[in-house]
């Protein structure tokens, strides 16, 4: 559908396996190179080898907290654009501490597929870390 | 009335009663005893006047009838018979005539008559012998016995002659008669002597016919003897009573009458047996009671000098009695006055000394005891302001005391007060917060299931979606869709869930919240009348601004009155909702106050829980006032309820008021 999206390159970190195969599918279809990562050290691991564009990034994890992956991920790699999938319950100063820590963006679980692809275009369209908005409510 | 002026009173009359009617008595007694003397005094007067004038007459009318025998012896007499020849009128009768006249002084003329009553003889003229009225009684009276005439003013040889007549008998046959004309000055000589009279008395002779017949004292002779007054004229008739003159007889005392001068006069008279003469003695009773007068006035001198004596006595008397009184009654005064060192003094040993001496002794015993109860009372009184003092001192402390206490208590009773709201916070803050523990708790469970099925609701809302790209069958993309819908509906009840229970800072903006309250009624304007309810708005113009998400506040109110509105019309089909803000002390409280059925007290205290519902099955999430809960909580608010079932409910929303700058400078 959008050819130019062939070369960006997306990592998925998420502890939930169904979100990781329907995330991976739905941004497939969009032309996007997608890999998956079930825990932050994964992530990690997967984005040292691999160049990425960008990163979805669970907030709530077992193990390394989403923070605390975002902080890694950011530390290595200044230029990676991460949006952080949080969950409605979670406390929203999450959502601002991820913010001020480099996410780009962030979606609130549970989102539709389409919410997700249009806040991913939207963050590449910007290219930019600033303004960082807010791709989807769940209102 | 003074004890002096009762004194002098008393003295007075008694000398005025006592010489007064000594006065009056003797005057009385000397008047009687004047009366009684000049009684007997004038009846020996007339009396004895009257036996002298008998005796001349006596003497007079013996000197007649001896002559009567001698002319009747000459005449018979042979020896003399040649020269009479028995005739009354020969010569020698008229020489022996003449010889009788000059033998006898008393005797003025001789007159003889024959029986028929010529003149025979006389020594005076024939014609110059006036026949008056006398001398022919004399001649007709004594042709039978001897006859006293009345005294009679001679006209011839002037002065007053009193004629006496005798029958001149020969051999007892009576041939003439001879009559004296004698002087009378041996009786005036009688009635004239005045000897006892007075100045005012007299004594003189009235005949049978009422005339007066002697000189009087104060009228003249001739108006008396020649004009003959009358006893009526010289007014006499009190001595004729009964106006019979034959039968007076001689007075035994003396009467009271009026002389013929009209004065008052006592009177006696005696009356002459032979010729009826009445011999009248008088005295003035002017002079007769001039001793009486005398005396009474020299009684009435007396009496003045009494009087004098008396005034002079009953002072002295007075003093001598009132001034120790006087005395007495000063000191009383001073007495009265407070005067204590006064004394009367003056020890006299009468009733009034001996008085005044008691009293002076007790006025010193009244001043001694007085001095005693002085001192006494001194003494009393320094106590009692020694007392007083103490008395105002304990009194100042118990005040002090009192006040103490009272501020005291006062504190008290506003500490219990405060302690009492204090506990009534703590109790209200106690069942807040087991209400927000409780809500905490379940907010917690809440998160937790929300969370977990947040990632099944979104793989499965993926995988759906996912399948609609491929799947082409009508019936298994219906299936889809109806996977979408229930899964979107799961979706939203844990996002209410989360929205719930999620701790987000709410975006704050200084906002009004009667706007987001009108933006609300606006939104269900078209519901709400369809729906019959009438919405009252009171809302406060003044009510201040504050800090809060407009959006979650408008979700709150939203909220308040959709349920209002369902329980209203639920109940009764129609309704009135007053919707109230105001600003009370530093928050804004909003209250929705319906006439709905109310909120059983058996579910009031659950209303807040997530997931507690009224309606049925699939009509609401019960969810709504978690979340207005939840919301309400985030800006530090409280939401309750105040409801009675049947009597409507009240939602009362209280938010602080947080201005701006504050808001700012917090945040930084």
């Amino acid at each position: 559908m959008n050819g130019g999206n062939h070369s960006r390159r997306i990592l998925i970190v998420d502890d939930e396996e169904h979100i990781r195969k329907v995330l991976s599918r739905a941004l497939v279809t969009q032309g996007y190179e997608v890999a998956a990562a079930a825990g932050g050290e994964e992530a990690i691991a997967l984005a040292s080898k691999n160049p990425f564009d960008l990163a979805l990034l669970d907030l709530k994890m077992p193990g390394m907290s989403g923070l605390e992956v975002l902080q890694r991920l950011k530390a290595m790699l200044p230029d990676l654009i991460v949006i952080m999938l949080t969950g409605v319950a979670d406390n929203e100063s999450l959502e601002t501490q991820s913010l001020a820590q480099g996410a780009a963006a962030y979606l609130t679980k549970p989102c539709t597929l389409a919410e997700l692809r249009e806040c991913v275009e939207n963050v590449f369209r910007s290219a930019g870390p600033s303004p960082k908005p807010r791709c989807i409510s769940g209102a | 009335m003074t004890i002096k002026r009762k004194v002098v009173v008393l003295i007075f009359a008694a000398i005025l009663v006592a010489a007064g009617s000594s006065t009056l008595i003797g005057r009385t007694i000397s008047k009687k005893a004047v009366e009684e003397e000049i009684g007997n005094l004038l009846t020996t007067i007339a009396q004895s006047k009257s036996l002298q004038i008998h005796a001349a007459i006596s003497d007079k009318v013996n000197s007649v009838e001896s002559l009567s025998q001698v002319l009747a012896t000459v005449i018979s007499d042979e020896a003399y018979q040649d020269q009479i020849q028995g005739r009354l009128d020969s010569p020698f009768v008229t020489y022996v005539l003449q010889r009788f006249k000059e033998s006898n002084e008393s005797i003025r003329d001789i007159v003889v008559w024959n029986m028929e009553g010529l003149l025979m003889a006389s020594t005076r003229p024939a014609e110059s012998l006036n026949m008056g009225q006398g001398l022919e009684e004399a001649l007709s009276m004594g042709k039978e016995k001897a006859y006293v005439g009345t005294i009679e003013a001679e006209a011839a040889g002037g002065g007053y002659v009193l004629y006496t007549s005798a029958p001149i008998r020969m051999n007892g046959e009576p041939i003439g008669v001879v009559a004296l004309l004698n002087t009378v000055d041996d009786i005036f000589a009688i009635t004239t002597d005045r000897t006892g009279l007075g100045k005012t008395g007299e004594s003189y002779v009235v005949n049978p016919q009422g005339y007066l017949i002697t000189p009087s004292r104060f009228l003249s002779d001739a108006a008396v003897l020649s004009n003959q007054l009358s006893i009526g004229d010289l007014k006499l008739e009190a001595l004729i009573p009964g106006g019979n003159h034959e039968q007076i007889q001689s007075s035994r005392k003396a009467i009271r009458a009026k002389n013929y001068l009209g004065d008052s006069v006592f009177r006696a008279y005696a009356v002459l047996p032979e010729t009826g003469w009445i011999v009248v003695a008088e005295k003035g009773s002017a002079e007769a009671f001039e001793p009486v007068v005398e005396m009474t006035n020299t009684m009435l001198f007396v009496l003045l000098g009494l009087l004098g004596a008396g005034a002079i006595g009953a002072f002295l008397l007075s003093r001598t009695i009132t001034k120790p009184i006087i005395n007495l009654h000063r000191g009383v005064v001073e007495i009265m006055k407070g005067n204590l060192n006064h004394r009367i003094g003056g020890g006299g040993t009468d009733e009034i000394g001996q008085l005044s001496m008691a009293f002076d002794q007790m006025t010193a015993n009244l001043q001694r005891t007085q001095r005693e109860l002085e001192a006494y009372s001194a003494g009393l009184e320094k106590m009692v302001e020694k007392r007083t003092r103490e008395l105002s001192l304990t009194n100042e402390e118990l005040n002090r005391e009192i006040e103490v206490r009272k501020k005291t208590e006062e504190t008290l009773r506003r500490t219990n007060s405060q302690l009492r709201e204090t506990m009534e916070q703590l109790k209200s803050s106690q069942a807040q917060l087991l209400q927000s523990e409780k809500l905490a708790a379940v907010g917690q469970l809440v998160s937790g299931v929300a969370h977990e099925l947040n990632n099944p609701l979104m793989a499965i809302s993926g995988y759906v979606e996912l399948m609609e790209m491929y799947v082409e069958d009508p019936t298994a993309r219906e299936d889809l869709q109806n996977l979408k819908t229930l899964s979107e509906r799961a979706t939203s009840v844990v996002r209410n869930l989360l929205s719930f229970a999620r701790k987000q800072d709410p975006k704050r903006e200084y906002i009004s919240v009667n706007d987001a309250i009108k933006v609300v009624i606006k939104l269900r304007a078209y519901e709400l009348n369809l729906d019959n309810i009438e919405i009252v708005q009171e809302l406060d113009p003044e009510l201040p601004k504050t800090m809060a998400d407009f959006q979650q506040l408008q979700q709150v109110f939203l909220n308040l009155l959709v349920n209002a509105e369902q329980a209203m019309r639920d109940a009764h089909g129609r309704g009135k909702l007053i919707i109230r803000s105001e600003k009370v002390g530093d928050i804004i409280r909003v209250s929705f106050t319906d006439d709905g059925p109310g909120i059983p007290r058996d579910i009031v205290n659950r209303i807040f829980e997530p997931f507690f519902t009224t309606k049925p099955v699939g009509k609401g999430t019960g969810l709504g006032l978690s979340i207005c809960y939840g919301i309400v909580r985030e800006h530090q608010g409280k939401i309750y309820v105040n409801t009675k079932e049947g009597e409507g409910a009240t939602f009362i929303v209280e938010l602080p008021i947080v201005t701006k700058s504050v808001e700012c400078l917090s945040t930084g």
